[in-house]
């Protein structure tokens, strides 16, 4: 069992079989927002490039102490929204005012007269224009916002670890992930060591 | 927390006093006083100066009048829905509320020349019951599209003015449309805003005297949020229809008030955020804003630079959709027509107010980084100010005639009256702290920061 008094003792690392299993991650845990966000700091200043913060609560000024990166999630918003501007007008245009003489008849556009006036107006077309920019940015956030996160993942090691049951009720992760270049399974334990966690895991990969 | 977190910790929040040197007030005294003046001499020296004289105050009027009523909403809003965030920006905005106060006495010329029966179709005297022939000429008081008249091409623009006269429409329309209710609905609206503002304001300042840490005050303001929200939009949609709407008495359009509303929402919010960014350069506030509060003010501005494109939008897309003359002729005064013979050179300011109120800043202010850029949100927050006078100003002015014009009358009267609402805001302002120090939310204000 994980003594969470003696953060010496609650090093919690895989025996028997699992153990020779390639690691994925260090999991260390702290009780504190307060906490968490300095072991963040550090590990930052430490360099680590491939880690993360697990909170059951959205932490202000995180990003900071992680020194994280702003999301480009508004550009694809934004190249999305004006895909779907202009589609929406070619639509309408195509819809309201195409002839294309001798073309096959299903592509003719309708050319609905409505009170006079002109087939192709922009005015009547912007409602469309506009709903289409919308539906386009929301679907392309939508899966900006999946793709970015690597999502929908089927299995992930860390729903292993035994600590981040708690992340979602009241506990404070930070999980340094072997991919890491300045991984090393000795080194980077002895290193969340110094930030004061109560306590420490090394998640396996999933065999 | 970070370390920069700590030094902004609540115990170290102090009053903050604005000082007012008598140079300052003097300033804008002599600055009101030579655009009055200089709009008083050009109006006695151009043709038709008095008609342009009285709605270019009524424009200037209703430019700081919307400053005040959108600050009125903001202070409300934030209390409707408690919010924690807005705390160290709410003083400003309710100086700017309070200062509706000075704008009722604004007012004043305004009722003045209703009761002689200027400015409005509807205010004239009723010319001993004669039926005023739709196309027949203008009265004299209102005629300034005369001299036009020889110069047009194309069908005549005379009926387009056909609302100026006093006709059986303009008549039917006098059991609201009248001067003895014109005035007392003004005194309405203003009782309602002045007792909405002094109530958030004395509050509010309540709350930074009472030393036993009791929030009586701030649940006061937050009872009183709700309906006075309600309260605020009624008053706000009628206004609109008396103040700017009747000027064109045939014409009618049940988004005006929303219309207006927007106007006051860009407006308000600019000068809240110039108001801030300026105070923090001249060292007035001090520095325990994060970059945060200003991006949260920005992303309101960009959110009502927007509602005011769509509101816009679809007022004249139904018109023209519906495309019923009796409601059409009011863009076409405005300069939306492009048929032979019904364009005008107010179609010019309706090209700079799509680009310039809507779609250049939509763009401008979209990006995050922009938006908590001190210098570049300066220079929206003013272009965006500019583009609100010009927006109140394509409501208005083309009453004058088909001609734009903008000229030493109207940027002249629109320095003095923005001087005397400066006036008012910084004597409302010494009198009390720029940060609400006594606000039970001042530590989650200063625990804002940016979360992407």
């Amino acid at each position: 069992m994980v003594d969470y008094d003696s953060p010496e003792q609650a090093t919690d690392e895989p025996t028997g079989q699992a153990a020779a299993a390639r690691p994925y991650a260090w999991v260390a845990e702290f009780t504190s927002v307060a906490d968490v966000m300095r072991a963040a700091e550090r590990v930052r200043d430490a360099n680590y490039s491939v880690w993360d913060v697990h909170s059951p609560l959205p932490i202000h000024g995180i990003n900071r102490c992680m020194g994280l990166r702003p999301t480009i999630l508004p550009w694809i918003t934004l190249s999305h929204g004006l895909v779907g501007a202009g589609l929406g007008l070619l639509m309408v245009w195509w819809i309201n005012a195409t002839t294309a003489p001798g073309w096959l008849p299903n592509v003719q556009g309708y050319q609905f007269l409505a009170s006079g006036k002109p087939l192709f107006s922009l005015p009547a077309n912007i409602p469309v224009i506009f709903e289409m920019t919308i539906l386009f940015a929301a679907i392309g956030t939508l899966l900006g916002l999946l793709g970015l996160n690597k999502l929908p993942m089927l299995s992930n090691p860390l729903h292993q670890s035994r600590l981040m049951r708690r992340a979602t009720a009241d506990r404070f992760l930070v999980v340094i992930d072997a991919e890491d270049p300045q991984f090393d399974r000795v080194g980077t334990a002895e290193f969340l060591k110094t930030l004061g966690p109560t306590a420490l895991e090394l998640v396996v990969e999933d065999s | 927390m970070t370390e920069h977190s700590h030094a902004r910790s609540p115990t170290q929040i102090s009053p903050v006093w604005l000082n007012v040197s008598r140079r300052s007030v003097l300033m804008f005294l002599i600055a009101g006083a030579v655009g009055l003046i200089s709009a008083w001499i050009a109006s006695a020296l151009t043709d038709g100066g008095w008609r342009r004289f009285q709605l270019g105050y009524l424009t200037a009027f209703a430019f700081v009048l919307t400053l005040s009523l959108g600050s009125i909403c903001f202070v409300l809003l934030q209390h409707v829905t408690r919010a924690g965030w807005s705390v160290l920006i709410r003083r400003p905005a309710e100086i700017f509320a309070l200062n509706i106060v000075t704008v009722g006495v604004l007012a004043l010329p305004i009722v003045w020349w209703v009761q002689g029966g200027e400015l409005y179709p509807w205010a004239q005297a009723d010319t001993a019951g004669e039926v005023v022939a739709v196309h027949g000429e203008l009265s004299p008081a209102l005629d300034s599209t005369a001299d036009h008249q020889t110069v047009q091409h194309g069908p005549s623009q005379l009926h387009l003015y056909s609302h100026q006269h006093l006709d059986e429409l303009t008549k039917s329309k006098q059991g609201w449309l009248n001067r003895t209710g014109f005035a007392v609905r003004m005194a309405v609206y203003f009782g309602v805003w002045i007792l909405l503002a002094v109530w958030m304001f004395a509050n509010s300042r309540g709350q930074d005297r009472a030393t036993d840490g009791s929030v009586v005050h701030t649940l006061r303001m937050e009872r009183a949020a709700g309906p006075g929200i309600i309260l605020f939009g009624f008053t706000l949609t009628f206004a609109a229809f008396d103040w700017l709407m009747s000027l064109d008495p045939h014409w009618y359009s049940t988004m005006f008030g929303v219309y207006v509303f927007a106007g006051c929402a860009v407006g308000s919010l600019a000068v809240l955020l110039l108001s801030v960014l300026l105070g923090e350069r001249w060292g007035v506030l001090p520095h325990v804003l994060s970059e945060e509060h200003r991006r949260d003010l920005g992303r309101w501005l960009f959110a009502f630079v927007f509602f005011w494109g769509y509101i816009a939008f679809s007022q004249y897309m139904l018109i023209w959709y519906a495309h019923i003359p009796e409601t059409t002729r009011w863009f076409v005064n405005r300069g939306a027509s492009q048929a032979a013979g019904y364009g005008n050179s107010w179609g010019w300011l309706l090209i700079v107010l799509l680009f310039g109120h809507f779609l250049i800043p939509f763009l401008g202010i979209m990006s995050r980084h922009i938006k908590a850029h001190r210098g570049a949100m300066t220079f929206w927050t003013i272009w965006l100010l500019v583009m609100h006078y010009l927006d109140l100003y394509w409501l208005i002015m083309p009453e004058s005639g088909p001609d734009l014009t903008l000229g030493p009358i109207e940027l002249g009267l629109w320095l003095a009256v923005v001087c005397c609402w400066l006036l008012g805001a910084s004597f409302i302002a010494t009198r009390i702290s720029l940060i609400p120090t006594g606000d039970p939310r001042v530590a989650e204000s200063l625990r804002v920061t940016e979360v992407y």
